[in-house]
Formats: structure tokens, C-alpha cells, sequence
């Protein structure tokens, strides 16, 4: 999880995730928007594929990159988790007392 | 050492036909069906005020220890104690329960605050938000 943190802390690499969520691209047209050099932008794609995010396909001579949706749904688990895990106590300290007889 | 953004969770609960200090009694009974430690495989328990506990709660297959403080024991009030986990990425968060009394029974309002909001270092919020509807509407659509 902290290889994803790390991934999109930076906004470059967040406007990257972000374009690819509108379907596969090839890495030039991921580059294109940045005012950076096609390496620059690379490095970036280089530490999202390490973090999992980010998958490379080649067709051809022709490299494009793909998101990978799991890594981020991780990251929102935990709080999601607890929120239900303190739903289910609750649901049964009610339902306790649902059962007990009216005195 | 970087801020970690966190975030607030918040449950509530009218138990009718029952006073907060019965409510209280069975939340905090580690033996209790219908208390907070019930799903723990093994709870370890020193229930008075900076007393120390020791849970560990199975999700899908994977154990996860917890341990925290009991920092606030108030019969039939309040019980408020830290929570530790991974989940929490070790760091301190706070669960605080209380029990009013309302309309003839108990209110029960459990807050969960400092809870890591999964992030390390400053995320811009608007980013990440943008980002994770843009994925939503883009596993939707698939």
C-alpha cells in the first residue's frame, strides 16, 4: 500500500491516472499535455507500473499503457472496513436487545 | 515527520426498552454476543481506565491485531479507548462511545476519530477525489 501512496503523491502522476481512466493510451499521447520532456514523463509512468498501477501492453512497435484499478481500491479498504466493522457491532448490540423479553 | 490527512466515522443507534447503563454493561463485555468485542477471535482485556487491550478481528481470511488504551470508563456513559492496527497504520486513533438516555430507552453514538485517511504525505483532496470518481465512472461503464 505505501508504493501506492508514494504513486499518487505527486500530481503528474495523478493527471496520468486520470487520462488513463478514459481508456488505454499510448505513452506519447499520456506525455503530450505535460511541460516536460517525453523522459521526464516516462520516469513518472516508470514509478506507477512499479507501484502496480499501471500496466504497459505493446502491440507492434506501438507501447500503451493501461490502468490497473485494484491498487487504489485497496487503499480506500481500510476506512470503508472499519466503518462497517462499527455498522456490524452496532447491528448486534441492537439486535440484542430486540431479543430480550419486554420486562 | 509528514501530516497524515485523517478522517472521522460515526454510527448511532437507538436501543429502545433498554437504560444506557444496561446498554453500557453489555458494550463493554468482552464475553458479550452483543458487544464490541464479539467478532474477536481473542481478546485480552484490562477494562479499567489506562488499562490495555489486545484483540485480533479475522477479515476475509487474514488476521489483524489490535491493541489499544482504555483512556475514559464512565458506567452507563461513556467508554472511549485508542485503536491501533494496521488499518490504522499504527498510529493512534480514538473510538469514543456514548449512551444518552431518549425517548425511554438509550441513544448510542459511536465515533471512530484520526482514522488514517489512507493517504502519506499531502495528497491534494480534489485530485484524489477526481481521480477515484473517474475510476468509478470508468469500472462502471466497463
Amino acid at each position: 500500500m505505501d508504493a501506492t501512496f508514494l504513486a499518487i503523491a505527486d500530481p503528474t502522476r495523478r493527471a496520468i491516472l486520470d487520462r488513463l481512466t478514459l481508456g488505454p493510451a499510448r505513452v506519447t499521447d499520456v506525455a503530450a499535455p505535460f511541460a516536460m520532456s517525453l523522459a521526464g514523463v516516462s520516469k513518472h509512468v516508470k514509478v506507477l507500473e512499479r507501484a502496480g498501477l499501471v500496466r504497459r501492453a505493446r502491440k507492434g512497435r506501438e507501447h500503451t499503457l493501461e490502468l490497473e484499478a485494484a491498487p487504489l481500491r485497496e487503499v480506500a479498504r481500510w476506512t470503508a472496513r472499519y466503518q462497517q466493522f462499527w455498522t456490524e457491532r452496532l447491528d448486534r448490540l441492537e439486535a440484542h436487545f430486540a431479543q430480550r423479553k419486554k420486562p | 515527520m509528514k501530516m497524515i490527512k485523517t478522517t472521522d466515522l460515526e454510527c448511532t443507534r437507538q436501543i429502545p426498552n433498554a437504560t444506557p447503563q444496561e446498554v453500557y454493561d453489555v458494550w463493554i463485555d468482552p464475553g458479550h454476543p452483543g458487544g464490541l468485542w464479539a467478532s474477536a477471535t481473542k481478546v485480552i482485556l484490562t477494562a479499567k481506565v489506562d488499562g490495555l487491550f489486545y484483540t485480533v478481528l479475522e477479515h476475509e481470511g487474514t488476521k489483524y491485531a489490535h491493541y489499544g488504551l482504555i483512556t475514559q470508563l464512565e458506567p452507563g456513559k461513556v467508554v472511549q479507548h485508542t485503536w491501533v492496527s494496521q488499518g490504522t497504520r499504527g498510529l493512534e486513533s480514538l473510538v469514543t462511545t456514548t449512551f444518552e438516555p431518549r425517548d425511554g430507552g438509550t441513544f448510542v453514538r459511536l465515533r471512530h476519530t484520526g482514522v488514517p485517511d489512507d493517504e502519506e504525505g499531502r495528497l491534494h483532496v480534489m485530485g484524489w477525489n477526481f481521480v477515484l470518481d473517474s475510476l468509478a465512472k470508468s469500472l462502471r461503464k466497463s
